[in-house]
């Protein structure tokens, strides 16, 4: 093909947004913890796949992370972002990361923009973050630094607990790979102000 | 004067209904999965219908399959009011599902003019009716 052909300007179009997205599969390393990194790991393997594939239908990006954490991102649309080359906009970013301790999360914003070779992710619109039955969180605006494994919220947030209602001014959410000691894992530390809202149920025995 | 071992205290305040509901405010809130640990931390407050108590920390012991709280460990200084009562000890644990509240340390009860002293106070906020144990003191204040 002549260099600037019609086929190959497209091409290289459609490279444009299909590298940063493959990137994104780099967002498997949610939680990952940089000590763990092995320098030469292969953090994704399905990259060259989706650069293959030159139609993308429904924008997915799947990958696996040096320490083992997976991510499933799929969203409506992807918008390169002008003259910013490592940005790139999904509208209703929706995925699931699994943990490398097993924990699955499922992540659902109105919109994402990732910053791929920050490898940060700041959702917003309304952001939420499930785990199991037991946890939900509700926020507005979400940063997810993949190289540091942290999730943090920009401000208040409402959640669902085991153990009540939550809101808190602000949350922070590290994952370290967990210890033969069972040390490590998922830290969720809720600040600025929190409050629980708890409805017991008492035991028998109450002699109304 | 005779230090009594033990004294069974009746007392018609220290009483909540274990159905309100129970809030907890505090500036931070740490949740780990490794242990399944919550732990409130600086400026807790508990409130449930007129019962107030503080503490430094709040950990919670939670049933994850029924998301039941099971049981609340204060440390670090606790106080507790009811309209009627005040009480200060270091630690207390709270036991939601039988309102079984266990003061230790230190244990300090005013009720009105009488102030009651000693190791550990055990108190069935259901039945309203506390038992101070160890080293029990009483003495009324006198001469406001």
């Amino acid at each position: 093909m002549a260099r600037g052909g019609d086929a190959y300007s497209r091409f290289i179009a459609l490279l444009t947004v299909i590298l940063p997205l493959a990137a994104l599969g780099l967002m498997a390393g949610l939680f990952l913890s940089s000590r763990t990194r092995a320098p030469d790991a292969n953090t994704f393997e399905n990259a060259a796949q989706i650069a293959a594939d030159p139609h993308v239908g429904e924008p997915k990006v799947t990958g696996v992370a040096a320490d083992g954490s997976t991510v499933s991102i799929v969203g409506e649309e992807v918008r390169q972002i002008a003259n910013t080359p490592d940005e790139v906009q999904i509208t209703r970013p929706f995925g699931d990361i699994t943990l490398p301790s097993g924990v699955v999360l499922h992540v659902s914003a109105g919109n994402g923009l990732f910053n791929t070779t920050q490898q940060v992710a700041d959702l917003s619109g309304l952001v939420w973050v499930e785990s199991g039955a037991q946890w939900r969180v509700e926020t507005s605006a979400l940063t997810v630094d993949l190289a540091n494994a942290i999730m943090e919220t920009k401000g208040a947030l409402e959640a669902r607990s085991p153990f009540g209602r939550l809101t808190a001014g602000h949350m922070r959410a590290t994952s370290t790979p967990v210890q033969p000691n069972g040390e490590g894992g998922l830290q969720v530390l809720f600040s600025d102000g929190v409050r629980l809202l708890y409805q017991p149920v008492p035991i028998e025995g109450t002699d109304e | 004067g005779p230090m009594f071992a033990q004294t069974t205290i009746a007392m018609s305040g220290l009483q909540t209904d274990p159905a309100a509901p129970i809030e907890v405010t505090s500036d931070t809130l740490s949740v780990s999965q490794s242990d399944q640990r919550a732990v409130f931390s600086s400026n807790v407050i508990i409130t449930q219908g007129d019962l107030r108590i503080s503490a430094e920390t709040a950990e919670v012991s939670y049933d994850g399959a029924s998301g039941q709280i099971t049981e609340l460990q204060l440390e670090g200084g606790v106080t507790l009011t009811t309209p009627t009562e005040a009480a200060e000890s270091e630690t207390a644990q709270y036991i939601i599902g039988t309102s079984h509240l266990t003061m230790m340390g230190n244990v300090l009860l005013t009720q009105g003019a009488m102030v009651v002293a000693g190791d550990t106070m055990l108190t069935d906020l259901r039945a309203g009716t506390a038992q101070m144990n160890g080293n029990v003191r009483s003495s009324f204040a006198t001469g406001q």
